[in-house]
């Protein structure tokens, strides 16, 4: 997708901001057309591909959802009209890539959809992991 | 090899003319006076009837109207052009010190690896459905002039639905270039693992309609690799195909022409590596992966299908497999050695 369209699509990452310890979190990246003629987006793969990173304030970085996955390099042709949005979804079950429980604390998510160039990115988002006990 | 192609929605080369250009500087004084005095309306219906005599002649490139300068600018491509373009000029009756005229370099059209291509070539962009894809090399199998792309780029992934391809899409050309022919199932059971479903190639095979030309062996070639170019530039010939080789060599230089990143090369970093294939439940047999030492990006979406090779001369190619996927940021690519493409579809013939 061009530059321009980039400019025209609004992302945003949707997720509760406090889960309970051991918990599946629930992520959804939403992109709406916020322009009033369609745009034609090149979205990476034959279902459309979310990438999702999980780090800790200070930038470590404990879960990435693509981290070692081979993608097919095919790009799917998606016109999004004035004022549609498309949504992925995504979990995450709070274990880093290599399959140990995360701690509780405050996290930072990042997530984007990969098209055949660069990606289409939500800002940030905070999300605190507390353990029952609190 | 010279290529013939049609450009859609070609790229211009920027013209690097100025309209108040500079002075000409065999021009004496007493000829920007004599210049000076004949007024710009007299230029312009100068300029109306000589630009179109000009321009029909061999070797000329543009004419303007140098307003600052007062005369009119005629470039031709040599000096041996020079001579009709003066008795072109002196037939219309425009003196001498009207106009100049000057060695300029040609003006091509730039084609890019997303434009239309005739005959078709390696490494353009390819449509079917919703999707884009690269068109991977053309090959002969038995008599059937084909291509072969990835068998993900075909409307059911190993199955033979009869998948119409336009090039570069349908809306800038509705003819079907080619239907799939070949796409082989995959298999479960050893050594494929369990629950999944594995092929030896992410392969497919296309059969060209009649009336659609293409060239077997000529893959696009851009202005150099990993630098993101998209504007064909030439074209690489394959003068030799691996048939034999599943492992290659860690080290291993490759390169590959897809529409989305162009020319890119790398090292083979992994040799006969099973993959498993993100968000499906297929599994590629002894595949290759390859990374840019640097770090550049070598693949992205749309790259699917692309001819993997080895370049062997200058301008001159042995292919070696295809390339199907890779990393989330494109830094690694993945390939199925030609060998198992051709276990799988049957030989092929893709050299020049």
């Amino acid at each position: 997708m061009t530059l321009a369209a980039q400019d025209s699509i609004h992302v945003e990452l949707l997720l509760e901001p406090r889960v309970p310890a051991g918990e599946p979190v629930r992520l959804r990246l939403r992109a709406e057309n916020v322009t009033q003629h369609a745009i034609d987006l090149y979205l990476r793969g034959r279902a459309p591909t979310l990438d999702v990173v999980v780090g800790r304030g200070d930038g470590t970085v404990v879960w990435h959802r693509l981290e070692g996955e081979i993608i097919p390099a095919i790009v799917q042709l998606r016109a999004l009209r004035p004022g549609e949005r498309l949504e992925v979804d995504a979990s995450w079950d709070q274990r880093t890539n290599a399959g140990e429980a995360v701690a509780p604390g405050d996290y930072v998510v990042e997530a984007s959809l990969l098209t055949d160039g660069e990606p289409l990115r939500a800002p940030p988002r905070p999300l605190a992991i507390r353990s029952a006990a609190r | 090899m010279r290529l013939k192609h049609e450009a859609i929605g070609i790229l211009l080369i920027a013209l690097a003319v100025s309209c108040g250009g500079g002075p000409d500087e065999q021009a004496t004084s007493g000829d920007a006076q004599a210049v000076a005095a004949q007024g710009q309306d007299q230029l312009a219906r100068w300029f109306a009837r000589a630009s179109p005599e000009v321009l029909a002649l061999p070797d000329t490139v543009l004419a303007y109207i140098d307003e600052a300068g007062g005369r009119l600018v005629f470039g031709i491509e040599h000096a041996r052009a020079e001579p009709a373009a003066r008795a072109a000029l002196a037939r219309l009756g425009i003196p001498d010190t009207a106009f100049t005229i000057e060695e300029t370099e040609p003006i091509y059209q730039l084609v890019t690896l997303r434009d239309k291509w005739r005959p078709t070539i390696n490494g353009v962009q390819i449509h079917f459905g919703g999707y884009l894809c690269s068109l991977g090399f053309n090959a002969d199998h038995g008599g059937d002039r084909s291509f072969v792309t990835a068998s993900h780029c075909t409307g059911k992934q190993g199955a033979v639905e009869g998948t119409r391809y336009y090039q570069p899409t349908s809306t800038v050309d509705s003819t079907v270039i080619a239907t799939e022919v070949e796409d082989p199932t995959y298999f479960r059971g050893a050594p494929c693992p369990r629950g999944r479903k594995c092929r030896y190639s992410d392969s497919s095979r296309a059969l060209y309609s009649t009336a659609v030309a293409s060239s077997r062996g000529a893959i696009a070639r851009t202005s150099g690799p990993n630098n993101g170019s998209l504007t064909v530039t030439g074209s690489f010939s394959i003068t030799s195909q691996d048939n034999a080789t599943s492992s290659f060599a860690v080290g291993t230089t490759v390169n590959k022409v897809g529409r989305t990143t162009g020319w890119t090369q790398g090292n083979v970093t992994a040799t006969c590596a099973d993959t498993n294939v993100s968000g499906s439940n297929i599994t590629l047999l002894c595949q290759t992966l390859v990374q840019n030492p640097n770090g550049a990006v070598v693949v992205q979406g749309g790259d699917s299908g692309s001819g993997v090779f080895q370049l062997t001369g200058a301008s001159t190619a042995r292919l070696v497999g295809i390339l199907w996927g890779g990393n989330g940021t494109g830094t690694r690519f993945v390939f199925s050695p030609l060998k198992q493409v051709e276990d799988e579809l049957g030989a092929l013939v893709t050299t020049q």
